[in-house]
């Protein structure tokens, strides 16, 4: 692999140029993505040659995750083999007893993996924390290990392929190779959706026919997710950066700014890359679950965490939520079994109290606080009702993520404290926008919102406006790259922003 | 079955790309029309526009590669004078050798010099520019807009940029995007236009840009002091991508006829520190090629002038004009020991050569006024007496820089009269006879120092700068001791 390196380093023209980060929003990406796509198509996705197709998905997906960071391709090389190993493992194990020794197998490799390089220093700094608390003098060991990309993704996609076998909802997988390229498909293999294997692994045999339709309609989504994330998400995040930057310098409506601004960054940011990657690969044959539901109107809290990182949440609730719940009739363990999965929900999110306080809040307010606000929204009629929820899920859901974005519980409690400061004027500029630039940042940020209003009011409203002749596809997507071109925020003297969630 | 499928591949192939034209046309147009054009440094594209003026009229003899330091710390114009040649700085901001390699390239399609001279700051660690990001890519971007040959410019785009740079590398509209809502005012403006910018270049342009007036501060000299240095010469070496370009111009020198030599301006020996290791490296870059190098970096009586540096604590210190016409004369005559078999236009043999330079600071430093009329000479007196001796002329030259006016007074004694005395002990008075407005005339007492950075070996030259004004006569000229001012 180093070998390969070397060369690829070497060598001049495209490789050279995108060695290093390839994100979804990037020139080298779509470059990569054609190529793929032509090759994919032309070559190598024939009737008969399944296997060829696989290595070949499997080959360029090892090469867009080796961009990033070679030696992490041996991490999901690794997961990968362990996993179908212990798959086969399990169809043959013989008693229960036998398959559940496997399934812890595979359980500690994966787990064991993101423990030591998501959580090791983490758990050791907070361990240390407690030890300089009791008056004893910590030892200062660290491991500062890179976080690979997309390890919190694919180690869960890659546990529910061995749940799944283990409670015999699907087959072990025996083609190699289609497991491997399983496990590192390349468009959700950095940031999800988290696919569970009985829905992905069955796609990788057979070859699709080429579908012009579902091609076109995964272009337009790829370009819309693209457009979200550089048009919208992007700018917001110039101010929003900025607001979190400097906290203590925060006034009122500057704080009231960043508070809203961020949900719907971190919303856009995520939902972008989701739509990216769905689109992609359907552009490639394949079907990926839908991640988000219009989750920013939201009728309840509940409700929001129905519509929001559907994957995600779904993974937690079908492997961690009903077993647990299932291990307990008593009365407070639904409850109990809530607050497990939103403290785990926080911790895959990062290595930080402030993602684990997140967790928590959010459960808390699931257990405790949706249940009221919807009794009490039982009494109104309907479209006040409505308002009410959606408007406590803002609030409840808006607040929630200051802890998920500051950088530490102090940085949090300053933004929340600058709501009572609101006096002074106020310029943009102040924080690093211009005056342009800033309205901008709202006029799309009112064209997202009203998008997704318009969706949740008439959900019908999208399929209606595409049927007949193609010509409004034409017009969107010719308006979506114009825009993206000349509105982006990208470019010279910009800060491009990763992926939110490439972190996690 | 399988042809069915190819169609259909092919077919929708096609949509895309009618459906990228339809993309690209509008860019591309905005891009011929310069929608997006911004107008802060019109020297980019004003040196393009110069050698295409100066084709098959004026050829360049000496071209000089390089960046920051090439345009700023080269004086064409003086250079030129002093060695009877055309010299033109093809020097692109923050660049380095890569793009200095496709400067040339490019510069072959307009003129064929004799000579080629390489500034080595651009010989660096960068293995690609455009990688930092900011400023580096702007400028890098800049210099590659400025280009005109789409051949040359596919042909170096990936030797020079980082792929995701590649659509603002080729678009100006793309690079430059962000106008619309961080200065909109431009953006209307080059609506109304309705074409790109062309840069008004005032008489023949030579490449020089950008000139610092003052020196390094004595509280800058002594942070200098202090630190120790500001920039560290052990980290200047030379990248295998800077090795490479280098190594291609002397090569294309080889193959197109033309010699090719490498020049280091200086720093100030306080601010650079470990300038061994520099001179290390770059000897190590540079004497493997087997052509002339000028490291003016060990001219001390260079580098211990503050007044010849530009006043920064940043990590790059150019010269000031004063120290580029100081650094003009050791450069002149290397150029003569160097490059001895070059074709000289002669002080008497080319007569549009003469006419050009004429207008150009720094000619009358070198050479008599011609006897035609010459606009850029405000005023002129010819034999004036100056105590014993005569003085073929005393001329006023009007110098009008892009940001400022001003004369300047020259006066060209021989060599020959100063036996007795050191022509460094004394100063050239006379009287300029100024009119006013109103018609009234005022005399004005003025000085002439000997200047210590120019000698072509025949006569020395006296000069000072003065205010604009309407110079009618020079009066009673005479050579003063120093010690009687």
């Amino acid at each position: 692999m180093h070998a390969l390196k070397v060369a690829s380093s070497n060598l001049t023209g495209v490789f050279r140029v995108i060695d290093g980060v390839m994100t979804f929003n990037s020139f080298s990406f779509a470059t990569f993505m054609l190529v793929v796509f032509l090759a994919y198509w032309f070559i190598f996705n024939r009737k008969g040659t399944n296997r060829l197709r696989n290595i070949f998905l499997l080959a360029v997906s090892y090469l867009f995750y080796g961009l990033w960071d070679w030696r992490f391709l041996l991490l999901i090389a690794l997961s990968s083999l362990v996993d179908y190993s212990v798959g086969l493992a399990i169809e043959r194990g013989e008693s229960a007893q036998q398959k559940r020794r496997y399934l812890i197998v595979s359980l500690v490799a994966n787990l064991g993996m993101l423990a030591v390089f998501k959580y090791f220093d983490f758990f050791i700094e907070s361990a240390e924390e407690l030890v300089e608390m009791l008056g004893g003098t910590p030892a200062g060991f660290r491991l500062n290990w890179i976080l690979p990309v997309g390890i919190s993704f694919y180690t869960f996609q890659t546990l529910s392929y061995t749940l799944d076998v283990y409670r015999g909802r699907m087959k072990a997988q025996r083609d190699v190779v289609a497991f491997f390229a399983f496990v590192a498909f390349f468009p959700q293999l950095v940031a999800g959706p988290i696919e569970r294997a009985r829905h992905l692994l069955p796609q990788f045999k057979g070859t699709p026919e080429f579908d012009n339709r579902a091609v076109r309609s995964g272009l337009l989504l790829v370009l819309w997710g693209v457009f979200k994330k550089v048009v919208i998400a992007d700018r917001l995040a110039l101010f929003v950066n900025a607001g979190y930057a400097a906290p203590e310098a925060l006034d009122g409506w500057t704080a009231l700014l960043v508070w809203a601004f961020f949900p719907w960054q971190l919303y856009l940011d995520f939902s972008a890359y989701s739509d990216i990657a769905i689109g992609s690969a359907r552009m490639l044959g394949f079907k990926l679950t839908k991640n988000f539901n219009l989750p920013m109107w939201s009728a309840g809290i509940g409700d929001f965490w129905k519509r929001w990182h559907i994957t995600l949440t779904r993974w937690f609730r079908e492997y961690l939520f009903v077993p647990v719940r299932r291990a307990s009739r008593h009365r407070a363990w639904p409850v109990a079994s809530l607050m497990v999965v939103f403290f785990a929900t926080g911790l895959w999110h990062g290595a930080s109290w402030n993602f684990v306080f997140w967790g928590v809040f959010c459960g808390l307010g699931l257990a405790f606080v949706d249940p009221v606000m919807v009794r009490f929204g039982q009494k109104l009629n309907a479209p006040v009702q409505r308002v009410f929820l959606t408007g406590g899920t803002i609030l409840f859901m808006y607040s929630s993520l200051v802890w998920f974005r500051a950088p530490n519980w102090g940085d949090a409690m300053e933004v929340f404290r600058a709501f009572g400061r609101w006096e002074g004027g106020w310029s943009p500029t102040d924080w690093g926008l211009t005056n342009g630039e800033f309205r901008l940042a709202w006029i799309f940020f009112i064209v997202a919102g009203g998008h997704e209003l318009v969706m949740e009011w008439k959900p019908e409203w999208e399929a209606s406006f595409f049927a007949g002749n193609g010509l409004k596809r034409w017009a969107v997507a010719w308006l979506l790259l114009m825009g993206l071109i000349l509105a982006g925020s990208y470019g010279l003297n910009i800060q491009d922003q990763a992926f939110i969630y490439f972190q996690f | 079955m399988e042809s069915h499928r190819i169609r259909r591949l092919l077919a929708f192939l096609l949509e895309g790309g009618f459906g990228l034209f339809l993309v690209l046309a509008p860019i591309q147009w905005m891009d011929r029309r310069g929608v997006f054009d911004i107008e802060d440094e019109p020297h980019w594209r004003a040196r393009w526009q110069s050698l295409n003026a100066l084709k098959g009229k004026l050829p360049v003899d000496v071209l000089i590669l390089g960046n920051s330091h090439a345009f700023t710390g080269f004086e064409p114009a003086w250079l030129s004078s002093a060695t009877d040649m055309t010299c033109f700085v093809m020097g692109n901001s923050s660049t380095n050798a890569v793009d200095h390699y496709w400067s040339l390239r490019q510069a072959l399609e307009y003129t064929q010099p004799q000579l080629v001279l390489v500034e080595t700051t651009g010989m660096n660690e960068t293995e690609m520019v455009s990688s930092d990001g900011g400023i580096g890519l702007v400028n890098q971007l800049r210099a590659f807009h400025a280009r005109s040959s789409w051949a040359l410019k596919f042909e170096s785009c990936l030797e020079l940029f980082e792929w995701d740079d590649l659509p603002a590398a080729f678009s100006s509209s793309i690079m430059n995007h962000h106008l619309w809502w961080t200065d909109a005012h431009e953006v209307r403006q080059n609506i109304v236009r309705g074409r790109a910018r062309t840069p008004r270049l005032n008489g023949v342009y030579l490449g020089d840009y950008s000139r610092f007036r003052s020196g390094i501060a004595d509280t800058t000299l002594a942070i200098y002091r202090e630190r120790g240095g500001i920039l560290d010469g052990a980290k200047g070496r030379v990248s295998e991508v800077s090795q490479n370009a280098v190594e291609r111009i002397v090569q294309l020198g080889k193959e197109r006829g033309f010699q090719v030599g490498f020049v280091t301006l200086p720093m100030h020996q306080d601010y650079l520190f470990n300038e061994s290791d520099r001179e290390e490296h770059l000897e190590a870059a540079i004497r493997p090629l087997g052509v002339p190098w000028l490291n003016l970096q060990q001219m001390e009586s260079l580098t211990s002038n503050p007044g010849l540096f530009e006043n920064t604590l940043g990590t790059n210190q150019h010269m000031t004009e004063r120290g580029s016409i100081a650094a003009n004369q050791p450069i002149a005559d290397w150029i003569g020991e160097s490059f001895s078999n070059l074709r000289r236009p002669g002080r008497e043999r080319d007569a549009l050569w003469h006419q050009v330079m004429q207008v150009k600071p720094g000619y009358l430093a070198y050479h008599d006024p011609l006897t035609k009329e010459n606009p850029a000479i405000a005023f002129e007196k010819r034999d004036v007496k100056a105590s014993n001796r005569v003085l073929s002329s005393v001329s006023v030259f009007r110098y009008d820089g892009m940001s400022d006016q001003y004369m300047l007074v020259y006066a060209r004694p021989e060599q020959a009269w100063f036996t007795n005395v050191s022509a460094d002990d004394l100063v050239l008075g006379m009287e300029l006879i100024l009119r006013a407005e109103d018609g009234s005339e005022t005399a004005k007492f003025i000085t002439l120092k000997k200047s210590d950075v120019v000698n072509d070996g025949e006569r020395w030259l006296f000069q000072a700068a003065v205010s604009s004004a309407e110079v009618v006569d020079i009066r009673n000229c005479r050579f003063i001791h120093k010690s009687a001012l």
